[in-house]
């Protein structure tokens, strides 16, 4: 799956003994990890190195295994195999989580309703007698904060700061404590470009004050601004590292992508009928803006857009779970704008949740119970569920979508993510919809699962539905749709089709360089 | 304030989570809890029989059955929206409310069945604000209801004291004495809702919908579930039916008191969860709550018989609710 082709690329990959090396002037030494989730593989032999003071980057598509590197690496996760070492010496996961690494998370975690001081130095308040210092904190704070040149009131209550600030703020909190190595987990993505420059420059400022700091991202343009050199991760593999010496965003963007998973799309034959879901300008500001669609039954329509891009928020609107303040959905000609799920879903439009835990399934219930949720209205007659109808149903998407249970009253809980998945299939299939938006379709599946997936994506459009797939796994769009509609910076940045599906056109898109 | 990492944790907990091990496809507790709660009700019964002469009078089994079935109408609503993971705490409230306005419009001599409707429309109307406030704006009904309880218990009172003691009209103060078949007709009221409790359950969308929507209530929503019209719908049920009991509860008593219904709420909660009711939503069953009531009623009326002290009983039912709390929580964290 991973030919390393690029990992011989133009610039100098690392010597194998450069790689195991683990004296003191590396300060984090990752080996070998991998790391599974029942039958999900996160991780497959992982290797990085971060040398002392060195802002080092982490890049990689979403799900591409960023994250579990940075929780093992943190101390949240044990891996299954492979070694980390810290300054030289191999370590255990809580030792990890107790030592001296500071992360700072993607989602905020400040304390919105104390000041900016009491928030840099939560924890661990300076105290004199069995009070809290407050002048010395307020003095210590002013001093950091002036350190970094920024023009921030130590007694500012959180709440009142710009997202930006309180990412500053939370940056600042892991800085104090001085940790000898300092993670940042996208710490842009929710940020303007503004606000995002000068968190760069404040990265740049710790990276002259030797602060050694892991930065993880997918925006190629803070990477190679800031980065001393970049670990590339691609389906849970460490593809390369990378010094940035004359790098250009492409040269990342092939690591990225790979070349493998291009070009795999299947010849389609499909006859392609009229307009089932018209999208026009459809707008909720802050979330995604002037977004027009089209999709005729028979298509297949991909929609592909990085952390917020805004296409995950769209989706949700789409179906009636987001507001959207103004354009149109229509669905065979009517305007179903501000419409419930539960009106979405008579008009024929059905939808399939990212995330399948949080919302989907009932992981407690029969699986019989679980394909009824959505058609018990249709299956009843005078309120009264005719159970028989139930289970016959639920046996033939057993066959159907080859779930394979321990029978049709087991639980989603007992299952793999796979049959997981196809159990949520059968749900939002069960009322025979005439458009199906799909919301990651595939997230936290096997690659065996996945391929079946697929193939019911398929004859669900050669059936003369109307589809569109949000997904943030590109090869599979590629694989899947006939065309693409990339989202960036919550606008529709292009459509590409035919011969332009290519992964680093639709990449390069995304990512703001085409 | 904890780190945002545990809030998450903590909401994963309850994504759903029974023990019952059920195969019923209704759902996976479905009537798990009757037998066992029967057989214990029996038992309780067998012993104060046994050991109490006076417990197996009839006049005593029948005031018995007879505070059961009045309690029961209160409970019945209430236990539906314990099904959706909400929670109403103003039936107490409500129940006092509606039985002393209807009381009150009859000494002022409104016609019989216009005060009752209008107490009962009042009941609604408060129902319908709760469910709206908990639907449109995701107000916490735990918090809410407390507030309502309040809010409505000080109403209620209003009217008590302008009333004073005086005893209701003879019409209104027959309404409890009504016999069908020479029982009580609220005992025969409960029978006949159990009955068709027990085919809602086992056979109706709606009651599925509830549950659904008390195990996941985002699942609910994608699958087209009217998740807000159900709640509000539910909502409404518990104060009517709280309401319901209220005015047999004041028919009963014969004149305003400011007692009624007092600390109500924390009966339904506990005798909720003994029949098989979860704070975490997703399960619910009337004729184990009918049981419930019915344990806890044989529970205080046997205190009596051993001549315990009346005022225990307030430390019986916190002893009890917190069990049964304690019990529903570690039963839905081992499986969360």
């Amino acid at each position: 799956m991973h030919p390393d082709g690029w990992a011989r690329a133009p610039v100098r990959p690392l010597a194998a003994a450069e790689r195991k090396m683990s004296d003191d002037s590396n300060i984090l030494d990752l080996n070998g990890i991998t790391k599974t989730f029942g039958p999900v593989t996160a991780l497959s032999r992982v290797d990085l190195t971060v040398r002392r003071g060195e802002v080092h980057a982490i890049l990689g598509e979403n799900g591409a295994g960023k994250s579990t590197t940075l929780k093992i690496i943190n101390g949240e996760l044990d891996p299954d195999d492979g070694t980390v070492a810290v300054a030289g010496r191999a370590t255990t996961a809580p030792e990890r989580a107790r030592g001296d690494i500071a992360m700072v998370h993607q989602e905020l975690a400040v304390f919105t309703n104390m000041s900016v001081a009491e928030n840099i130095f939560a924890g661990d308040l300076p105290r004199r007698g069995g009070r809290v210092d407050f002048d010395r904190m307020h003095a210590r704070a002013a001093e950091l904060l002036s350190l970094f040149g920024l023009e921030i009131e130590t007694r500012e209550i959180v709440s009142r700061l710009t997202p930006g600030q309180q990412q500053i703020v939370e940056i600042l909190r892991a800085v104090r404590r001085e940790a000898s190595l300092l993670i940042l987990d996208e710490p842009t993505s929710g940020l303007n470009n503004h606000e995002a420059t000068i968190l760069l420059s404040l990265v740049k400022r710790l990276s002259d004050e030797n602060v050694t700091v892991l930065y993880v991202s997918h925006r190629l343009h803070e990477v190679l601004e800031i980065a001393d050199r970049i670990t590339v991760l691609r389906d849970g593999a460490s593809v390369t590292t990378l010094d940035n010496d004359a790098l250009v965003e492409d040269d990342l963007i092939r690591h990225m992508v790979g070349r493998d998973l291009a070009g795999a799309r299947d010849a389609r034959a499909r006859g392609i009928g009229e307009t089932a879901l018209s999208v026009k300008s459809l707008t909720q500001i802050g979330e995604f803006e002037d977004v027009t669609l089209e999709c005729r039954r028979g298509e297949i329509v991909g929609v592909f857009g990085l952390e917020g891009s805004g296409a995950a928020d769209f989706s949700e609107a789409l179906y009636g779970l987001k507001a959207a303040g103004s354009g149109r959905i229509e669905i065979a000609g009517r305007d179903m704008r501000g419409a419930p799920p539960a009106a979405m879903r008579a008009a024929g439009l059905s939808y399939l949740p990212a995330n399948r835990k949080e919302a989907g399934l009932y992981m407690e219930r029969s699986i019989v119970d679980n394909i009824a949720a959505p058609i018990l209205d249709r299956i009843s007659r005078m309120g009264l569920v005719d159970r028989d109808r139930i289970r016959k149903q639920a046996e033939t998407d057993v066959g159907r979508f080859a779930i394979r249970v321990p029978g049709i009253h087991a639980e989603p809980r007992q299952l793999s993510g796979g049959n997981q998945q196809k159990v949520l299939f059968s749900a939002c299939l069960a009322d025979r919809p005439d458009i199906l938006a799909l919301n990651e379709p595939t997230r936290g599946v096997d690659v065996g699962a996945k391929a079946e997936v697929h193939d019911v994506i398929r004859s669900e459009a050669d059936a003369g539905r109307a589809v569109v797939v949000f997904s943030s796994d590109l090869p599979e769009l590629l694989r899947l749709a006939d065309r693409i509609v990339v989202m960036r910076s919550r606008r529709i940045a292009g459509e590409v089709s035919g011969q332009d599906l290519q992964e680093d056109q639709i990449m390069a898109l995304a990512a703001g360089t085409a | 304030m904890g780190s945002t990492n545990q809030t998450v944790t903590s909401t994963d907990h309850h994504a759903g989570g029974t023990a019952a091990s059920g195969r019923g496809d209704a759902g996976r507790s479905f009537g798990g809890n009757v037998l066992p709660l029967s057989a214990i009700v029996a038992l309780v019964a067998i012993v104060l029989f046994a050991t109490q002469p006076n417990f197996g009078t009839a006049s005593n089994i029948n005031s018995i059955l007879f505070q059961t079935s009045i309690e029961f109408l209160a409970i019945l609503g209430f236990t539906y929206v314990m099904v959706m993971r909400e929670i109403d705490l103003s039936v107490g409230s409500v129940f006092a409310l509606t039985g002393t306005l209807m009381g009150a419009l009859l000494v002022d001599d409104w016609n019989f069945w216009l005060a009752g409707g209008i107490a009962l429309a009042v009941a609604a109307g408060i129902g319908f604000c709760q469910g709206f406030l908990v639907v449109r704006f995701g107000i916490n009904s735990l918090m809410l209801t407390i507030g309502s309880l309040l809010l409505i218990r000080g109403c209620s009172n209003v009217i008590a004291n302008d009333l004073g003691g005086r005893t209701y009209p003879r019409e209104f103060r027959s309404l409890a004495r009504t016999d069908l078949f020479d029982i009580r007709i609220t005992i025969v009221f409960m029978a006949v809702c159990v009955l068709i409790a027990w085919g809602f359950q086992k056979r109706s969308a709606l009651f599925r919908k509830m549950c659904f929507i008390g195990e996941n209530m985002r699942s609910a929503q994608v699958h087209g579930i009217r998740v807000g019209r159900i709640k509000i719908a539910a909502f409404m049920a518990s104060a009517v039916t709280a309401g319901l009991g209220g005015i047999f509860t004041a028919s009963r008593i014969t004149h305003a008191d400011v007692r009624m219904g007092l600390g109500l709420e924390f009966v339904m909660v506990t005798a909720a969860i003994i029949g098989g009711a979860s704070l975490y939503g997703g399960r619910g069953d009337l004729r184990g709550s009918a049981l419930g009531l019915l344990l806890l009623a044989l529970v205080l009326n046997g205190m009596i018989m051993f001549d315990i002290e009346p005022v225990f009983q307030q430390f019986v039912i916190g002893a009890l609710l917190i069990a049964t709390v304690t019990f529903d929580t570690l039963v839905n964290r081992r499986n969360g």
